[in-house]
């Protein structure tokens, strides 16, 4: 039964809305409106005069679809890589008998504890000090290791508490009918964690295209990220270009999301439709054969 | 089914044995035998010390209340969990051993298991779950027909694009059956495989493994704590207590001659009175004066022990040896209360109450007892079980 919440629905609405203001609406028009005056001011009589779209057109001119598309890569990689590791590591604690699994479980939550900078500075000092490892610096490696590392936590997370709600009795049915503990777990445990597994890629793609602290050391000048971008233009005062960025960093995670969760509405009414035919293929029948 | 139909299923079936007669597998393959089994959790033993041997092509049935080890036995045998001491051994070959440690997969050893909450795998179709175990097993050849066989055999064929949650529970049940014998193992492990399913259902699939086990003649273990299920289809019960075995027999023998108490009353349902050996005779058996009132003589066949003049013994009742004594009778009567009285239909089922003892009797369905009456009931001498107390 759902609750029925009498008057409180008008207080639990202006939570549910003021949340969306302050939280969502009030971001994007802040950073628009910044981004489509040619400098910032807070005395302009009106600012609506002086709206362009010069600062996109420079930021266009620039280095800007480097950025995007070096970051579009660094964050695919990095929720791939990320939801990858989450699903082996929560399968290891949640579904085996290794001697490891507490363990595996206790150093993926550890970095949730340390800021991701931490990261950063760790593995520059190995890359550079390291004999043999400076190769890795200037590429994107580092940068990804060190993003994996911040955000095992969280994928690890959403993906566990899915892991533990299938059933053991699901994967022994697997093991028992001739199938290895891997070919079990691609096609018994993946499928049903269909959900767990593309939220938790979701949220690392969306989280690290815009994490700053994991990178922003190991980045070095050949290299251009959004994040990074944003935080030189801010260090040099350029606040338009700011907003500029700041709107496309907003604008392309949920343009990905609205992708990934229609593909998945349709996935799922498809399936829906298909087992609703079957069913009724069936219902047919039993009405003809009882005719 | 008519019989050519079944002597049709029967010869596509003897086919394909012959073709498969290239691979190591006898006709009685399917042995097993365990060694003093152990199997420890937590501090905990589940199953300790339990030897017993399954002869290829059997029903056996591991019989025990819940927390009696069964079910850790079942999975001991399916490789699901490892010993901790003792051998198992599947036609003469060691699958498992605690020293030297040897444990073969559950995906190398050959078995079929079907799970108390049948395990289907909601994503996959009904074919699919089928066709899964011939798939990973590398078996393409004729998958399809072989499916199909298999479903046919569970009645299931016309539902092989379903989904699970669009199948009943004895459906379901069914679908996990067929995938646990699409391949052709040699052993089937049923763990509790009717528990979750309505009494008429469960009747009826009872009767649909004895003719599963019967057409396909593969050894059988099967769990349950439902005695009428293992009494219906054993060849061989194993009843099971705390991790040991209590007794091994027959279902006629674990249910009439039960060689201890603890079995009479699980498997039984008996009743137990206890009293004195007050005299023994060669021909009459055992008179027994009982704690709370009355005297019993128990025939010499159910004896077990010395049962000396003096000795304290108890007595093992089956509800339906006993019955309301007809006028005139003297031996082997005892006079009770009426404590509650259940009517089914068939019989009575009526719980009677003697000297603070209480003890049930199953009569018949004309019985016309009221709680709080009197009733004179007479025991079957020669259904007593009597045990050294």
């Amino acid at each position: 039964m759902r609750t029925r919440v009498g008057a409180w629905r008008w207080v639990l609405a202006l939570v549910v809305i003021g949340y969306f203001l302050v939280g969502f609406v009030q971001l994007l028009l802040a950073s628009s409106a910044v981004s489509l005056v040619p400098y910032y001011t807070v005395t302009d009589g009106n600012p609506l005069r002086t709206l362009t779209l010069d600062g996109y057109r420079a930021e266009l001119n620039s280095s800007l679809w480097a950025a995007v598309s070096s970051s579009l890569v660094l964050a695919s990689a990095v929720a791939v890589l990320t939801t990858g590791a989450a699903l082996l590591l929560s399968f290891v604690a949640f579904k085996t008998r290794l001697r490891l699994r507490r363990a595996v479980e206790a150093i993926a939550t550890v970095p949730v504890a340390l800021p991701p900078v931490v990261f950063s500075v760790s593995l520059l000092i190995t890359v550079l000090f390291v004999p043999g490892l400076v190769v890795a610096y200037g590429t994107d490696v580092p940068l990804v290791i060190a993003s994996v590392i911040v955000f095992l936590p969280f994928a690890m997370r959403i993906i566990a508490s899915a892991t533990i709600q299938v059933g053991d009795e699901l994967l022994e049915a697997s093991r028992v009918s001739g199938a290895r503990w891997l070919r079990s777990m691609v096609t018994v445990m993946v499928p049903l964690l269909g959900v767990a597994i593309t939220n938790a890629a979701i949220f690392v793609f969306v989280q690290s295209f815009r994490e700053l602290g994991a990178v922003v050391l190991l980045i070095s000048p050949s290299q251009i990220l959004l994040p990074v971008k944003i935080f030189s233009s801010w260090e040099e005062g350029e606040v338009t270009s700011v907003a500029v960025l700041n709107v496309l960093s907003a604008v392309i995670p949920l343009a990905v999301l609205v992708v990934v969760f229609s593909a998945r509405r349709l996935f799922g009414a498809a399936r829906r439709a298909r087992a609703r035919a079957a069913s009724t293929v069936d219902h047919v029948q039993t009405e003809v054969r009882g005719a | 089914m008519t019989t050519t139909e079944s002597n049709q299923t029967q010869g596509r079936r003897s086919g394909r044995r012959d073709r498969a007669a290239a691979a190591p597998v006898a006709g009685s393959a399917g042995a097993v035998e365990v060694t003093n089994a152990r199997k420890v959790f937590n501090g905990f033993e589940a199953v300790s010390d339990i030897s017993f041997t399954v002869p290829a092509g059997s029903f056996t049935t591991l019989l025990g209340a819940s927390g009696s080890g069964k079910t850790t036995m079942l999975r001991l045998l399916a490789g699901l969990e490892r010993l901790d001491g003792g051998t198992i051994r599947m036609d003469s070959t060691v699958v498992a051993s605690a020293r030297p440690a040897t444990h073969v997969a559950p995906e190398a050893r050959r078995v079929g298991f079907v799970f108390q909450t049948f395990a289907l795998w909601p994503q996959m179709t009904v074919f699919d779950q089928v066709a899964y175990p011939l798939k990973v097993r590398r078996q393409r050849e004729r998958l399809r027909e072989r499916v199909r066989d298999a479903l046919a055999l569970v009645g299931l064929a016309e539902l092989a694009d379903r989904y699970p949650s669009e199948l009943s529970g004895g459906q379901q049940q069914r679908v996990s059956i067929a995938r646990a014998i699409v391949y052709e193992p040699k052993v089937l492990l049923l763990d509790e495989p009717l528990s979750s399913l309505d009494a008429e259902l469960r009747e009826y699939m009872c009767y649909e493994l004895q003719r599963l086990h019967r057409r396909l003649g593969l050894t059988m273990v099967y769990v349950t704590h439902a005695q009428s299920e293992a009494l219906t289809l054993s060849d061989q019960v194993i009843v099971m207590a705390r991790g040991k075995i209590l007794e091994t027999g027959t279902p006629r023998q674990v249910y009439e001659r039960p060689k201890c108490l603890e079995t009479a009353g699980f498997v039984g349902g008996s009743s137990v009175l206890r009293g004195v050996v007050a005299e023994r005779s060669g021909q009459d058996g055992v008179r027994v004066r009982l704690d709370c009132g009355g005297q019993l003589w128990v025939s010499p066949r159910g004896v077990t022990g010395d049962a000396a003049v003096g000795a304290a013994v108890a007595l093992a009742v089956k509800p339906e040896d006993l019955a309301v004594a007809p006028d005139g009778a003297d031996r082997n009567c005892l006079e009770a209360t009426v404590e509650a009285v259940a009517y089914v239909g068939s019989h009575c089922d009526l719980s009677l109450e003697l000297g603070g003892e209480r003890f049930r009797a199953r009569t018949s369905k004309s019985t016309d007892a009221n709680v709080g009456d009197g009733i004179r009931v007479r025991v079957d001498q020669e259904a007593i079980r009597l045990f050294p107390a």
